[in-house]
């Protein structure tokens, strides 16, 4: 129980503290450099950061909590009032599937891992928590009677709904490669390296190839391993997750209730790290450090200060990995928001209907007949 | 652990529940809840027994049924749509002609 | 400590139910009661040791059919909602005495008594446990199921396409 609390303590830490303040202030300063939209404020545009910045989300957040709700009429006030933290709970819940490290760490007898909710289904259940993050906006504006906000809350729902599915069919294919449906299997399976020309040698039967090709060699990483299943996923999170911006007010009625709206808003770029993280557990090898494993790290702390310390020191290092690539992923999914316009709804829903699914289904096919085939040549 | 006795007869209120339901009320949407209601019962029992026992086959079935259960509330939800759609009530007490 | 776990969320179940059943006016908010006795049956699967049928489960209700009713309730608002059962007293009586039947019988059956509960193997209801069954055990019903699930997507398509007229 306490393991898990402090667990709870660190992911919402960090989130709250470092990755979801940087998405806001990339979205706030660097999209309006980006779109030269600069505003009238175009002295302090420059992105001198300082750490006050960061700790501003967390403020509103508190406020957010003890500040008085203003008074909420009509029918569904309840809907109303437990919209945003459902937004809020949703993400979070995926967050807590997802693995913030490599492997089991073996501290002697006792195991850790640095998930909060280790399931066997993980990926499933991130990708519903994915799907279902955006009900709380059809929610809120339904509960508020606002018909505009009601439509647009609708189609990102449907949208986001859309995008988890095809993540889950995309990274069909991934599931079949790692045999299994839990991330922390999936991210410990990736944390080694492979040679790029075993393949060959295996097919055409010739023993090993010339030994000068055989330091040629690619981390065991999803998007190594499935570069179509990475780009059809990494497009979902794209097309999912829409440029929250002050047109969709979702449900909250700015004017009389400023930080309901924000909340909703800093739901929204959750949802998005909540993506990164996904998308960096599923392809880009969770925490782990390239051609370095966890245990050629331990060996290596291990020999100048003690088996303890560089289990602990391995896992520092692999959930600063970890967090590092979400927020290097997070920037992408801004930028490229800020660069390129998102499609419209339905062509966003044609792509995913007629585009995105189809290849994520030939992707997990052709997989399971190279694997068959693998297993068969093996035997 | 729970007796079984209890899960079974919990299950068999929850059955009651939904097919009282379907019989009393007549909004179509909360009828399609009410049969949801009465399958997910009886995916309960299938649990609990799997449970006594201590066969998977019983969960292997429940997962069958919840998929089921899925594939009956979308076929639902398309006849309700196409029955709204056309005479804009949900009342299924005025489903009365074939055709309209 | 399961035991109480078991009522509690056996009430609330049923506190959803009842709640589903009598917001008739208010299609939404039976929805949602609906989808909170369907996730209380989900943490009873969690109790029964079944963790994948209780992540299906709240997958399935809470998740896409949350989402289905939170659209149909959203945009389906009818002109009259309709309320009531009026002139169905027969029906009604009748339905309790077959309620009371099948209790009888439940109690007949369970008077006999059941068998100690089993203790169960590592990884019991596990995906991998679930998944070899389903394409060894029990592949013919797998298939099935696949064939409904294809049919139901022509089906669904069918019948929410527009008519073009």
């Amino acid at each position: 129980m306490l393991a898990v609390s402090f667990k709870i303590f660190v992911v919402l830490a960090v989130v709250f503290s470092v990755l979801l303040p940087l998405a806001l202030l990339l979205e706030r300063r660097h999209h309006a450099v980006l779109r030269e939209r600069i505003g009238s404020s175009r002295e302090g545009i420059d992105p001198d950061v300082s750490v006050w910045e960061f700790l501003r989300p967390l403020g509103s957040a508190l406020w957010l909590l003890v500040a008085p709700a203003p008074g909420a009429e009509g029918p569904h006030r309840l809907l109303r009032e437990l919209a945003p933290s459902l937004a809020f709970v949703s993400a979070l819940l995926g967050l807590a599937m997802i693995p913030f490290g490599v492997g089991p760490y073996l501290f002697g007898e006792s195991r850790v891992s640095m998930i909060v909710a280790d399931l066997d289904w993980g990926i499933l259940g991130v990708s519903v928590a994915l799907g279902f993050s955006q009900l709380a906006d059809v929610l809120a504006s339904w509960a508020n009677g606002s018909s505009p906000a009601r439509l647009a809350a609708l189609q990102g729902s449907l949208r986001m709904l859309a995008g988890a599915v095809a993540l889950l069919l995309s990274s069909l294919g991934l599931i079949l490669c790692a045999g299994s449906l839990g991330l922390s299997e999936i991210v410990s399976g990736q944390d080694s390296d492979f040679r790029v020309f075993g393949l060959l040698e295996v097919v055409s039967g010739a023993g090993t190839l010339s030994p000068w090709l055989a330091w040629l060699r690619l981390p065991a990483w999803g998007v190594f391993l499935q570069p179509l299943g990475f780009v059809l996923v990494l497009r979902c999170a794209w097309l999912a997750t829409s440029r929250p911006g002050p047109v969709l007010h979702q449900g909250a009625r700015p004017e009389a209730e400023a930080l309901r709206s924000g909340a909703f808003l800093t739901a929204a770029y959750l949802e998005r790290i909540v993506w990164a993280s996904a998308i960096v557990a599923l392809f880009l090898g969770g925490g782990g450090i390239p051609y370095i494993d966890q245990a050629t790290i331990i060996a290596f702390v291990a020999q100048a200060y003690g088996e303890g310390f560089a289990t602990g020191f391995t896992m520092l290092v692999h959930g600063g990995a970890f967090f590092a690539k979400v927020a290097a992923l997070v920037a992408v999914l801004t930028f490229a928001h800020g660069r390129f316009e998102a499609p419209a709804y339905e062509r966003g829903m044609n792509e995913v209907g007629r585009f995105l699914l189809p290849l994520a289904l030939l992707n997990s096919l052709l997989t399971a007949l190279v694997l068959v085939w693998w297993d068969g040549m093996q035997a | 652990m729970i007796p079984i006795e209890h899960v079974v007869v919990f299950a068999g209120l929850l059955f009651v529940i939904g097919a009282a339901g379907v019989i009393i009320r007549r909004n179509a949407l909360i009828l399609l809840m009410c049969v949801q209601l009465m399958m997910a019962a009886s995916t309960l029992v299938l649990v609990a027994f799997a449970r006594l026992h201590g066969e998977p086959h019983g969960q292997v079935l429940a997962v069958l049924a919840i998929v089921v259960m899925a594939a009956q509330a979308a076929i639902g939800l398309g006849v309700l749509v196409a029955f709204f759609r056309g005479r804009e009530t949900l009342d299924v007490e005025e489903a009365r002609e074939l055709k309209w | 400590m399961t035991e109480i776990l078991f009522y509690g969320f056996a009430a609330l179940v049923l506190v959803g139910a009842i709640g589903m059943l009598f917001n008739e006016r208010n299609v939404a908010v039976a929805g949602f009661s609906f989808v909170g006795s369907m996730v209380a049956i989900g943490a009873i699967y969690v109790l029964l040791d079944a963790v994948f049928v209780a992540a299906l489960q709240v997958v399935f209700h809470a998740g896409a059919l949350a989402v289905v009713l939170a659209l149909a309730g959203t945009m389906l608002e009818p002109r009259r909602a309709p309320v009531g059962s009026a002139g169905r007293l027969g029906t009604s009586v009748m339905a309790g005495v077959i309620a009371l039947l099948g209790f009888a019988a439940l109690a007949q059956l369970l008077s006999a008594g059941y068998p100690e509960i089993a203790e169960i193997p590592e990884g019991f209801g596990s995906v991998r446990s679930l998944g070899q069954l389903l394409l060894s055990d029990s592949v013919l019903a797998f298939e099935f199921v696949a064939l409904l699930l294809l049919s139901v997507s022509v089906g669904v398509v069918v019948l929410a396409r527009q008519e073009a007229d």
